[in-house]
């Protein structure tokens, strides 16, 4: 199921980059977006229930819901944790191609492994989460974290409105306090060996929740590539100019790109990931200069910082809510100082 | 009103989609305490959002020769699709595909329905109930909202439709009481006490100028008798009337008036 473009709808777009004017406008000032600017983020925090956010980019809507239980640990890795991500697009998201001769079919294949292999490698690969942390008895009993992503509207840009949501979901989830009952005490017939039972403390006013031990704070930034000029110029000279690169595109500035690239760092100004497929070949993709890919990275630090500081603000204000309007100060033992 | 409290409607809110629409049940005593201090969103026990496109081209497959075929895909909030969510397709498909869609005006076309549950009943408390008294009031409760998601969805993508549909859900607890958790009923607390009942029933009936014409689809689970099942019919039909009439035409009604104000317009010229 795909949504083609005519020819007029790309060439309209090629010659507005040429001229430094982006099609889609920004909904806050009005006017035209710059490459480098991304569309206005708006994150709903739930009230009622620990890691569920819903985050809109522009027109493109996400929605996270993270869900807690306890198994059993991997064989391999007694004392971790599990974390789990879901990313299942529904078939009325109509992914835009203008690529006709291949299939509609292997195109969302496509699509869609590309934001599941991008957004593990983000969050789960980099130890985004401190997965030891989940451990209550070690090969028996652990924590097994679900991150179920579900897009509701499609206009361009999931992997990076998809990292946003997980991100802040997980910094907002709390999980229930467990007690660890040692069984050899009180009995000395225990059938399970040498472990103990435990007890889940899931009434969060006799005991509060725990967050989880957020390690670093991944954020994805996709850039879609663009070649203004002929094949055989990209490959032969060095003319820069004749490469564009655009931050967060929506969805037809990414029907109409030559290639992408996908760049995940940190606050720390660590480079966690760095995904560019194909260049130059048949295989599609477009080549950039080795320089202008570096350029890239230091000029994408101000623009991670900013998202960082939104998303730990979100949480941080949404925190803040809560615990003022479900009174926990009462619940507070020290004295008014 | 109550009923107007317990549900929230939206449609036309996916832009790709030909016909859309949210659904959402709130918790009665939760939205009062709070309606003032926190979004009316965060109350919700049921929320789904139906995505309806067609008719648009099949795939070859899917293709029959005189008839529209039909596609449903149901998401859960949690976890991946499994056995159940195909089961919930089966009894929505039993309903759409030869009763209320009018399948002979659109021959050799698809009609693909997305059904995506943001928020299911039971996922809110952080313990996973394996009672079997829970899962069976968890499925018929996100039937009952998913078929009645289903209808604002045809009529924002303007299926023909042979008639109007609602469905209700009808508990009787251990007493022999009857139960209606959309009639102003703390459904809340019938989660907490889910082994306080001893069966529930699902009753989805089509609609002909405002009254109830024919049964589409019963659903009971647990243990009932005959003159209980009666009694049960007998109530439905009156609720189902009622939230036809209150909340399906007026929501219709307004709707139909902000689609199309350019006739109005157009009138006072």
């Amino acid at each position: 199921m795909s949504k083609e473009l005519s020819l007029n709808q790309k060439n309209y777009l090629i010659q507005a980059l040429k001229s430094n004017i982006r099609l889609s406008t920004s909904t806050n000032t009005g006017g035209s977006r710059k490459f480098n600017q991304f569309r206005p983020i708006d994150i709903k925090l739930s009230n009622t229930r620990y890691g569920s956010v819903e985050l809109s980019l522009g027109k493109t809507k996400v929605m996270v819901n993270i869900t807690s239980r306890i198994t059993e640990p991997y064989q391999d890795r007694p004392f971790e944790g599990i974390m789990t991500i879901n990313c299942e697009i529904p078939n009325h998201i109509k992914l835009q191609s203008n690529d006709t001769t291949n299939n509609n079919n292997d195109n969302e294949d496509e699509f869609i492994n590309l934001i599941n292999r991008a957004l593990d490698r983000a969050i789960r690969r980099s130890n985004a989460v401190d997965l030891e942390n989940l451990c209550i008895i070690a090969g028996e009993k652990v924590w097994e974290l679900i991150i179920d992503l579900q897009v509701l509207n499609y206009d361009g840009n999931l992997i990076d409105s998809g990292c946003l949501a997980i991100i802040t979901a997980l910094l907002d989830f709390k999980k229930p306090d467990v007690t660890i009952n040692n069984n050899n005490t009180s009995n000395s017939s225990s059938t399970s060996g040498g472990g103990g039972n435990i007890i889940v403390h899931d009434d969060e006013m006799k005991r509060p929740f725990i967050e989880l031990s957020i390690l670093h704070i991944p954020i994805c930034l996709t850039f879609s590539l663009f070649n203004l000029g002929s094949k055989e110029t990209n490959l032969k000279t060095n003319d820069i100019d004749q490469e564009i690169w655009l931050l967060d595109g929506d969805a037809m500035e990414e029907s109409c790109r030559d290639g992408y690239l996908i760049m995940t760092m940190n606050q720390n100004h660590e480079l966690i990931q760095l995904s560019k497929i194909g260049g130059g070949g048949n295989n599609g993709g477009v080549s950039i200069d080795g320089q202008q890919l570096i350029n890239l990275c230091h000029e994408s630090i101000d623009e991670i910082n900013r998202l960082t500081n939104l998303v730990k603000s979100t949480v941080k204000n949404h925190q803040l809510n809560r615990y003022n309007n479900e009174n926990y100060k009462l619940l507070e033992s020290s004295a008014d100082r | 009103m109550s009923l107007l409290s317990s549900i929230g409607l939206r449609t036309s809110i996916i832009d790709n989609a030909d016909g859309s629409a949210e659904l959402s049940i709130y918790n009665n005593n939760s939205n009062e305490a709070s309606s003032s201090s926190s979004s009316s969103d965060d109350n919700s026990i049921i929320k789904l959002i139906t995505s309806i496109n067609g008719p648009i081209e099949p795939k070859q497959r899917q293709e029959l020769p005189n008839r529209a075929s039909l596609e449903i895909n149901i998401y859960p909030s949690i976890g991946l699709s499994t056995t159940k969510e195909k089961l919930l397709e089966n009894k929505l498909r039993s309903i759409l595909q030869n009763n209320i869609i009018i399948n002979y005006k659109y021959p050799r076309q698809l009609i693909q329905i997305s059904i995506q549950f943001l928020i299911s009943s039971g996922s809110g408390s952080s313990s996973s109930s394996s009672s079997n008294y829970g899962s069976m009031m968890m499925n018929l409760l996100d039937l009952n909202a998913l078929i009645n998601c289903c209808y604002f969805a045809l009529i924002d993508a303007n299926i023909a439709m042979n008639y109007s549909f609602a469905s209700i859900v009808i508990i009787i607890d251990h007493q022999g009481n009857l139960l209606i958790p959309i009639d102003g009923n703390d459904l809340h607390q019938q989660q907490q006490q889910e082994e306080d009942y001893e069966s529930i029933h699902l009753c989805c009936y089509s609609i002909i100028a405002k009254k109830v014409d024919k049964l589409l689809l019963l659903e009971s689970q647990g243990d009932f008798n005959e003159s209980q099942l009666f009694n049960v019919l007998e109530k439905s039909i009156y609720k189902v009337e009622k939230f036809h009439n209150e909340i399906h035409r007026q929501f219709i009604n307004d709707k139909i008036k902000n689609d199309y104000i350019w006739k109005q317009e157009r009138e006072d010229e």
